[in-house]
């Protein structure tokens, strides 16, 4: 029922088409012929799957009816062989298994080439291997493939007679009235059929009369589609009156029901009770699979058995899809066919050349003999003219040199692939803790196309978002109440329900406005009272929901648990119940409603039920006050045409306002509207109700109609906002996806609002991005707003071109666009000829955003792309809505979640979370790619060489195809020789760790680029292939040459170099060796030598003993080592060269891995907060030393600091960190005063503050009564919470708390709750600053960084170490320029991951419609963080030259530099919330010092340093850099100050000093330590310009500078002389500083900016 | 198809009480080995593992590579075709006819000189040329049960063309492998003394006590139309008769050597050998070539240079790669795990 996004099938015939409409058209029969058009007409995109789904929907016609007569299951139907109960899910029968199991094996081609070759074989002139020999491996697949299906098939079997031996009470036909037990199999349909309380119902079933005396029966159908919530289904009440007649079978009771289809959530038919007629819908029905619940019997007749039922029909089998590799594979395959041809050719060729020379020879020559003599005739022997000789030899050739098409790849495929998809099932990151599910394969035969996505296509609701619907907000009568107040978890504003003794209460707790509540609770009968209590009643009663009792523990006091198939309407149900309208039981004529402690019937005369055309419910009511009111609920869109707008026009108009900032806040809207019917209205309707209702044909267009009819001239009541959570992880996971180079389209059937809004929340849409709006009516306007959109987007490529060529020359970075467009465009667009435009606008948008789309028209888009690109497509929804789109993508996704499980049964992946896509594409699709890519390349290379030995071989044997190596060999050489580590290898290898895939996003790229498997590598292998079998063949044949050596000596050697060789080289090409890979390839290796020797052993064979001999001889030993010596030289040259000079991501990534110390710096989350303490307290405390007088802060007064200082006070002078510390205290703190303190976690009755006294007083208290946190901790708390972290699971909670008690216990609990209440309290905040900012936005308030006067006058602190402190008063007016407004203490707290703030601020999308398209900016200020530091800058273009002086740029935090006009102004406008750094401009930068050049914070750097440090301050927020290395330092000498350390490594050349930092390298480490302390003895005296390197390391391995040498060298350029040429390089640049950073702690404490 | 089926089938289930210990019992057990997190090693070919390989290759080839030289060096081989001087100046335009004319006395004499000292065992080889033993018809023409057991003598399947008589009794030993046996005889004398030559041990001793039975011998063998080579001693089992072991071991290659016997007496440069010869064997009717081959061995067996040389060539290779990598190294130095040479951030502005 939510509005558009949970759709029936229906749905599937026609995409949402949003007209409005005009109470005066509808009509019924416009609608009807509406109706029916749309059921005729295939709308685009349709496929014969929906088609058949949507053909239930059609109305009932008398010719595909079936017709069921209730109770006599004879003379149901004659003209139908209908099929009993029995369900035969097993494939095979005793007879039928060998013939029907070998039919499907043989299905594989792969087996048929097997079998043609065993055949071949078979015949005596080609007979090549023995018979045993050749059948031997085919016999052995096959019939471990035929044991294993067996054994299924069994099983199947065996649940198959379960079932149908279940017991059943059923009528007894003879007229007895009673029920007797039968077995399932034997029901048929028409019998009668009781079914009791929490049993299985046998078939698909009409109820005729349940235990509840209204006819509800509860069922759950968590076994049908996975909704674990019950349904409610009725009997009609004139088969509950005529029950006993019906059992007695004196009456007749006819059923006409549609035939059996795939729909499980509709139903139609008719029911002829005493010439009655009954309509009968999908709650009339109950389906096989479901559980009967809450009711203590039920009765129904049969309508579908068997195979018919819709849940046998449902159970369709796996997904099979081939995937982007093994078509690829195709195509080497077909070359290799060409090869294996080309050679089996030359061969038979040969041959034929040589018999013609020797035709002469061939009859005296003792190794031929042409004629056998011994018959007396003189016959040929064995040959047959040259003609047929060379065909023979072909064949042969063939035969022998099958192994080039590597059979045995498909089957080591399916196996890995199995492996794979164990570990993809097995592992924990995909495992959903909330729905208890792991991750599933369906689809086996593509895993390594997660590796290769391009495209996702995902749906929004249930998908991105939790489907859990939250009452937010209402609108009544244009006014606005969302100022919910969270209802205290011990329930004492709760809204009880008293019934007797006992109280009800609802289950979820909702909150609640009390300023709503008065108003309801208000005695007066006022105007606002009135439409507010009706507003409840329609929430209350128009729905479908049913309220089932639930004990707890206290017997007084039950639950109200609302179940219902909508989600929205039990989060309004609940709403309603908070406000004291309290649903308390519903039947089918009957509600009651507990109305603010006065319970009320309520009659139901009638229920329109949702539909997606008019997208709106209504329901009708005879109220206790006698009159009848109809309630309608719906969409907007469709509401606001319904609605009496001659009256409410201000109303609707505040209503829209209303709704509009709803959904901008990405909440669910859905209007309420009223009518008041009259005596009139209601007979007229009530006959047309009635008669459409029993309508025989059409019933549905009818009941629309009927439903339309009377849906007009209502009375506005108001609008309700639910919120649908997003689901966790869900921005991040966007935001990797989209760094991995994945293009990420939602397509959700909400509004474009909503979507949008939602886009912004999840991080999609970005404010910077340009937007591209298309909604449009009609075709041709959908046209020129696409003709208008390119020209746009062609425009902004150009402009952001010309801007990259004027900044760096090179690079190809542009304004984001994002597109955004709605269903109804899409019809005109899908599907014509406007789907090119659209392609083309589409494919240069970074993001695609379609909204109210139709579940087919999500398959269109798929389609879209699917048909123009060679990308792969992923789709990823929840609900039956997204099927079509599941089935069209190349991989489709189902999240098995709220909504049922069709998703999950059409997909080929299901999963629990959205975020788990993460670990899913970028690293097991990575994985399973590469894994299988480089198997497909190995098993190639590998069959091919063994067949090129063969072949060189061939050319000495006159061409006969004779091989030295045994026939026993050459079948298990792909066997059992080399099978097993390839399966390993391909299961178990992994390139690069879990850790690194995900935080390197962009290493997805390789399998999108097709890097491990394409035609070059194929080449490549078959070249080393063919060089290797050289090598084995010739080295041996040129060292035995001239000597006694026999066939099968050499051939033993022949199989052994091979064999060993192709796992040398697997070893080579291995990434990580655990002891299976060992295991597999050296037990290969060894496998292989028993097998020679073993068949060496057998005297028979020609071979006997010949590998005893020959291994005895020096020779043997040293062919063998020449071979893998000069075999692998090419290969391990070519691969040492390119891994070292042309190394891809890939390879520096595992070089990161392995070498990268600044991994574990990096990984260290909480590091930079904690170091950030540090600083605060030590520059806090050298403050205080100063004697400092606290400075009297606006801010301070209201906060109340807990400290005895004011933060503003204190400057520490460190490239940019100094001002995160000042900026931190005051804009992070939460404010003391109530409501809401940050620490009301645990319990409510200390509501103290946390003042200074107190702060000791609970440092000593336990910890469970009360955690008062430290200003440190709340420090740590918020820059987590700043730094995204705003929900953190259980293990980072775990983290933090370990942090955290650094300064003072605290528990788990205690940071958990304090996450809780900081989220909601920046909402609340966040929600109160956009009133304030919508009303102006200059009022809020301005944080103004000016970065160019930040030049602070710092002094040596004696005691801590380097960094100066300064007094309050001059330093902070003269280094930073704070104007502390009052409403904005808070204004940096508010969490930048909320993304409400954005969507207020951007700026207004281009609207393409057909008449406006203009582009401009607004002058709106935005918040960002520029060195830590919250700014509010201005949207648009920036004159950065003015704002923080020359040669300075601005580095986003995600390292990338922004581009600068020559003028020093920005071209991209700054992002809302998010963190740059400035940097000095990197002059003169050559193409290699650019790449050395980089500037941390005024502290020069190499690239590695500063790539880590950026990607950790994008990762971790505004973190100051060199706390990370600090840290790391720290951990190695816990007595140094951390601070200092900091400081000393400031001035450190870094990058040598990651040598020392190596832990494997502990005299390394020590040396570091030593030179450490030495440099830290000299303490805060001026050290000298020695450069300690030159002392301490002969080698050089690093280098050191110090202060003073720097400050030289910014004074004087010239004479600034460093050791070491990487150090020239890298400070190459580094000759000025910049203001605005701070100060520098390099520079000269007195002379503090410019030198 | 499973969890549908198996959903209709299914037992009744889904109550709250059952689904709490099902839920905890559907997380994946952790274990290292599930999670792929088993311990490994993860070697990457820094520059120091590729010098080092490289360097070791070299080290070891190139002294075997020597050894291997001198060892072929030390083998003396006096090689010498005779199939053409043994023939008659007037029959060398037939040389087919002269070879199938039996009552043409085939003897011929040799004279050898002995380059350099050999020392004993000096092995006495017929290498054959052009003679495609391994030819496809040719090695699959024996039965290996009938030379084992005597009770199996009429077990010629496979033999083809050269199964049984004309008679159809059956051949001992069978197929176009024995029948074609080699039957040129050496007869070696220094000075006046006559060389012995050892003809027992030339054949495995692993063919004579299995493959070859102690109590089989040879019946109706040679005695078709077409001869194609040396009689056997019908009183002689077969595990007796080493030419014949020697000969149906097949070689390899078309060019092979076949032991004849061994002469025990060391002999000293230029002596000169005399070797009085029946050429009897027809290779004339195919244009192979026939030599005697005297040579003494080493430890890699008889005279080849190829190995040494690859070993040094492959020694040197590696030496020079080395050497290669090291300069290349010094001179572009790539610092191993620097992120910066990732493909986005060689070009931080580019997608």
């Amino acid at each position: 029922m939510a509005d558009g996004e949970r759709t029936t099938f229906g749905d599937l015939l026609r995409p949402i088409a949003d007209p409005p409409v005009r109470p005066d058209l509808i009509s019924l029969s416009a609608s009807a012929t509406a109706a029916a058009s749309a059921a005729v007409d295939p709308p685009h995109g349709s496929r014969a799957e929906a088609d058949r789904l949507g053909a239930s929907l059609k109305e009932l016609a008398d010719a595909d009816a079936r017709i069921v007569f209730v109770g006599d299951p004879g003379g149901t139907d004659p003209r139908l062989v209908l099929p009993g109960n029995a369900v035969r899910t097993a494939k095979y029968s005793f007879l039928t298994f060998i013939p029907r199991n070998l039919f499907e094996q043989f299905r594989r081609l792969a087996y048929v080439y097997f079998l043609a070759i065993a055949v071949l074989n078979q015949l005596p002139q080609l007979a090549v291997f023995g018979r045993g020999a050749s059948v031997l491996p085919l016999a052995f697949v096959l019939l471990v493939t035929a044991v294993k299906d067996a054994y299924e098939d069994w099983r199947r079997h065996r649940s198959d007679r379960a079932e149908n031996g279940r017991a059943a009470a059923i009528l007894d036909p003879a007229g007895s009235g009673q029920f007797r037990p039968r077995r399932w199999k034997d029901l048929r349909v028409g019998e009668v059929i009781k079914v009791l309380a929490d049993q299985s119902i046998p078939c698909d079933m009409v109820l005729l009369a349940t235990s509840d005396p209204t006819g509800v029966a509860y069922v759950q159908t968590i076994n049908l589609d996975g909704e674990s919530n019950l349904k409610t289904r009725y009997a009609k009440q004139e088969t509950m009156s005529r029950l006993p007649s019906i059992i007695a079978g004196s009456v007749t009771t006819v059923i006409r029901c549609e035939t059996p289809n795939r729909n499980i959530y509709g139903f139609h038919a008719n029911l002829e009770v005493d010439g009655k007629r009954v309509s009968l819908g999908a709650s009339n029905i109950i389906l096989r699979g479901c559980e009967l619940k809450n009711t203590a019997w039920a009765i129904g007749v049969a309508v579908y058995t068997g195979i018919e039922t819709k849940v046998m029909l449902n159970s369709s089998g796996a997904t099979s899809k081939r995937s982007r590799l093994e078509t690829h594979m195709n195509r080497e395959t077909l070359l290799l066919s060409a090869i294996l041809i080309t050679l089996c050719s030359a061969v038979s060729i040969c041959n034929g050349i040589w018999l013609a020379i020797h035709r002469d020879e061939l009859e005296l020559s003792q190794y031929f003999r042409k004629r056998d003599y011994s018959g007396g005739d003189e016959k040929y022997y064995n040959y047959y003219g040259i003609a047929m000789q060379v065909f023979f030899v072909f064949l042969m050739a063939v035969i022998v040199f099958q192994i080039m098409i590597p059979i045995s790849l498909y089957i080591s495929m399916e196996l890995v692939r199995l492996g794979q998809a164990y570990f993809m099932i097995r592992d924990n990151n995909l495992y959903d803790e909330s729905s208890s599910s792991r991750f599933q394969c369906r689809a086996l035969n593509i895993n390594e196309d997660l590796g290769q996505i391009r495209y996702v296509f995902s749906d929004k609701t249930g998908t991105l978002t939790e489907n859990k619907m939250v009452f937010q907000c209402a609108s009544i009568r244009g006014i606005d109440y969302s100022e919910g107040k969270d209802p205290s978890p011990n329930g004492s504003d709760v809204y009880y329900v008293v019934v007797g003794d006992q109280f009800w209460r609802p289950k979820m707790l909702v909150k609640t406005d009390p300023k709503l509540v008065r108003l309801l609770r208000s005695e007066g009968e006022t105007q606002e009272g009135k439409h507010a209590r009706d507003f409840f009643l329609a929430l209350a009663a128009c729905n479908t929901i049913v309220p089932l009792i639930v004990g707890t523990p206290d017997p007084k006091q039950k639950l109200i648990d609302y179940q219902g198939e909508s989600p929205d309407e039990q989060a309004l149900v609940y709403a309603a119940a908070a406000y004291g309208y309290v649903l308390i039981e519903r039947t089918s004529g009957h509600i009651v409603i507990d109305v603010l402690g006065d319970r009320q019937r309520f009659n139901v005369l009638g229920l329109h039920e949702f539909d997606s055309d008019r997208k709106r419910m209504s329901v009708i009511i005879g109220c206790p006050d006698r009159t009848v009111r109809l309630f309608v609920k719906g969409a907007d869109s469709s509401m606001f045409g319904v609605l009496e707008k001659s009256i409410d026009l201000d109303i609707i108009r505040a209503t829209e306002t209303n709704l509009h900032a709803y959904s901008s806040m990405g909440l669910r809207t859905l209007v309420v509207g009223m009518r008041e019917l009259s005596r009139n209205d209601f007979e007229v309707w009530h006959s047309a109700y009635e008669k459409a209702s029993t309508a025989l044909y059409g019933r549905g267009s009818l009941l629309r109609a009927v439903a339309s009819s009377v849906e007009n001239n209502l009375q506005i009541l108001g609008a309700s906002g639910i919120e649908d959570k997003l689901q966790q992880g869900v921005p991040e996971a966007i935001k990797s996806l989209r760094q991995a180079g994945l293009r990420v389209w939602v397509l959700t059937g909400d509004k474009q609002e909503t979507a949008i809004s939602i886009g912004y929340s999840c991080k999609l849409l970005t404010s910077e991005m340009t937007h591209i709006v298309i909604n449009n009516n009609s075709e041709a306007a959908c046209r020129k707003s696409l003709e208008d959109a390119i020209a746009i987007s062609s425009k902004f490529v150009a402009i952001s071109s010309r801007a990259q060529n004027t900044v760096t020359g090179t690079g190809s970075a542009r304004v984001p666009l994002a597109l955004i467009i709605d269903g109804t465009s899409l019809v005109h667009i899908l599907e014509t000829e406007l789907e090119e435009k659209l392609f083309k606008i589409a494919t240069v948008c970074d993001v695609v955003l379609c909204c109210r789309v139709a579940p087919l028209q999500k398959a269109g888009i798929v389609a879209l792309i699917k048909k123009r690109t060679e990308d792969m497509t992923l789709a990823i929804g929840d609900g039956a809505n997204d099927v079509s789109m599941i089935q069209m993508a190349d991989v489709g996704i189902g999240i098995s979640g709220q909504e049922g499980r069709q998703a999950v049964m059409a997909s080929d992946f299901a999963m629990g979370q959205f975020r788990f896509l993460l670990p899913l594409l970028l690293v097991h699709g990575h994985w399973n790619y590469q894994r299988i890519a480089y198997m497909i390349l190995y098993n190639f290379y590998r069959n091919a060489m063994f067949v090129f030995i063969m072949f060189w071989y061939v050319l000495y044997t006159a061409y006969t195809l004779t091989t030295a190596i045994t026939e026993w060999s050459s079948v298990l050489y792909s066997v059992l020789y080399t099978a097993l580590p390839t399966v390993v290898v391909g299961i178990l290898d992994k390139d690069l760790s879990r850790r690194t895939l995900l935080k390197y996003p962009r290493l997805y790229g390789a399998g999108q680029r097709e890097e491990r498997y394409n035609l070059s590598l194929f080449i490549l292998t078959m070249m080393d292939a063919i060089w290797q079998s050289l090598v084995v063949f010739f080295i041996p044949y040129l060292a035995y040459r001239d000597t006694t050596v026999d066939g099968s000596s050499l051939g033993d050697l022949w199989t052994l170099a091979v064999v060993t060789l192709v796992n040398i080289h697997l070893a080579m090409d291995v990434f990580r060796w655990n002891w299976i890979t060992h295991l597999s390839i050296w037990g290969s290796i060894a496998v292989a030598v028993m097998c020679v020797i073993l068949i060496d052993s057998i005297w028979f064979l020609p071979g006997y003993w010949a590998i005893y001999h020959t291994m005895k001889t020096g020779l043997f030993w040293l062919c063998l080592l020449g071979i893998f010596a000069a075999g692998m030289i090419p290969r391990f040259t070519m691969k040492a060269l390119t891994e070292y000079f042309m190394p891809n991501d890939i390879q520096i990534s595992r070089e990161l891995e392995k070498f990268g110390n600044f991994n574990d710096f990096t990984d260290c989350l909480y590091t930079e907060t904690d170091i950030r303490f540090h600083l605060l307290h030590s520059a806090i405390s050298s403050a205080a030393s100063n004697n400092t007088k606290p400075e009297a802060h606006p801010s301070a007064n209201r906060h109340s600091l807990p400290c005895q200082y004011s933060p503003s006070i204190v400057t520490c002078i460190f490239g940019g960190v100094t001002l995160t510390v000042v900026s931190f205290l005051p804009l992070t703190l939460p404010p003391v005063s109530p409501p809401s303190p940050p620490t009301e976690a645990m319990d409510d009755q200390n509501q103290d503050n946390y003042g200074g006294p107190n702060l000791q007083r609970s440092a000593l208290e336990p910890l469970r009564t009360r955690w008062t946190p430290k200003p440190e901790q709340i420090l740590i708390l918020e820059s987590i919470f700043n730094s995204g972290m705003v929900n953190p699971p259980k293990d980072e909670t775990v983290r933090i708390r370990k942090l955290l008690e650094q300064f003072g216990s605290v528990g788990d609990a205690n940071v958990f709750y304090w996450f809780q209440n900081r989220r909601s309290r920046s909402r609340r905040r966040q929600r109160q600053l956009q009133a304030s900012l919508m009303a102006d936005p200059r009022a809020a308030g301005v944080v103004q960084h000016a970065g160019g006067a930040a030049t602070s006058s710092p002094s040596n602190s004696p005691g801590g170490g380097f960094f100066a402190c300064s007094s309050s008063t001059s330093a902070a007016a003269s280094s930073s320029n704070f104007v502390i407004d009052d409403n904005a203490d808070d204004l940096f707290s508010i969490s930048r991951q909320m993304g409400f703030m954005e969507a207020t601020q951007t700026p207004p999308p281009f609207m393409c419609s057909s008449d406006v398209s203009h582009l401009h900016n607004q002058p709106e200020t935005i918040t960002v963080f520029i060195d830590g530091v919250a700014s509010e800058v201005p949207k648009g273009p920036i004159d950065l030259r003015a704002a923080f002086g020359h040669n300075v740029m601005l580095v986003h935090s995600s390292g990338e530099l922004l581009p600068v006009t020559e003028h020093g102004i920005l071209m991209q406008s700054l992002q809302m919330g998010e963190s740059y750094f400035s940097e000095l401009e990197l002059k003169n930068a050559s193409p290699s010092s650019s790449m050395h050049g980089y500037h941390l914070r005024g502290v020069p750097c190499d690239a590695h340093q500063y790539q880590c440090l950026r990607r950790h301050s994008q990762r971790h927020g505004n973190a100051p850099p060199m706390a990370a290395f600090a840290k790391a330092l720290q951990s190695f000498a816990p007595f140094w100050e951390p601070a200092e350390v900091v400081f000393r490594l400031s001035i450190w050349r870094k990058t040598k000093f990651t040598v020392l930092m190596d832990r494997k390298k502990p005299l390394n480490h020590l040396l570091a330590l030593l030179l450490l302390s030495c440099l830290l003895s000299m303490d805060a005296a001026p050290l000298s310009s020695v450069d300690v390197s030159s002392l301490v390391s002969p080698a050089g391995t690093f280098a050191l500078r110090n202060r003073d040498e720097a400050a030289t060298k910014v004074i004087d350029k010239e004479t600034a002389e460093e050791g070491g040429v990487s150090l020239n390089e890298r400070t190459g640049f580094e000759l000025d500083d910049y203001p605005g950073s701070g100060a520098n702690s390099r520079h000269d404490p007195k002379n503090p900016g410019k030198p | 198809m499973n969890s549908s089926s198996g959903s209709a089938a299914g037992p009744s289930s889904g109550s709250g009480d059952e689904s709490a210990p099902r839920r905890n019992s559907k997380r994946p057990k952790y274990s290292k080995f599930t999670q792929q997190e088993l311990p490994a090693c993860k070697p990457i070919l820094t520059p120091k593992w590729v010098i080092s390989v490289f360097t070791l290759v070299g080290v070891i080839f190139v002294p075997i590579g020597i050894a291997a030289l001198m060892a072929s060096n030390s083998v003396v081989e006096i090689v010498d075709r005779y199939d053409t001087e043994c023939i008659p100046a007037n029959m060398i335009a037939d040389k087919v006819a002269y070879i199938q004319n039996d009552t043409i006395n085939k003897i011929c004499t040799r004279n050898l000189t002995v380059p350099k000292d050999m020392d004993q065992p000096i092995y006495v080889y017929y290498q054959l040329d052009n003679f495609y033993q391994n030819h496809r018809r040719y090695v699959k023409s024996r039965n290996d049960a009938q030379l084992k057991d005597a009770d199996k003598a009429n077990k010629t399947s496979g033999c083809d063309p050269e199964k049984t008589t004309k008679d159809g009794s059956p051949i001992v030993p069978c197929g176009l492998i024995a029948w074609s046996l080699f039957n040129d005889t050496y007869n070696f004398t220094l000075g006046n003394q006559n060389l012995s030559v050892n003809k027992n041990g030339i054949s495995w001793k692993s063919d004579r006590d299995h493959k070859f039975g102690k109590d089989v011998y040879p019946k109706n063998f040679q005695n078709g139309t077409l001869r194609g080579g040396a009689n056997l001693d019908p009183n002689k089992s077969l595990n007796e008769q080493e030419n014949l072991i020697v000969w149906m071991r097949t070689a390899a290659l078309p060019t092979f050597r076949k032991l004849y016997g061994k002469i025990h007496q060391d002999l000293k440069a230029n002596d000169t050998i005399m070797v009085t010869l029946e050429n009897n064997y027809n290779t004339y009717s195919f244009n192979g070539k026939k030599k005697l081959v005297l040579s003494t061995s080493s430890w890699l067996g008889g005279k080849n240079d190829f190995l040494g040389i690859a070993y040094v060539t492959i020694g040197g290779l590696c030496f020079f790669l080395a050497t290669a990598f090291t300069v290349v190294y010094l001179v572009k130095p790539r610092k191993l795990g620097d992120p910066s040479y990732l493909s986005w951030n060689r070009n931080p502005l580019g997608h």
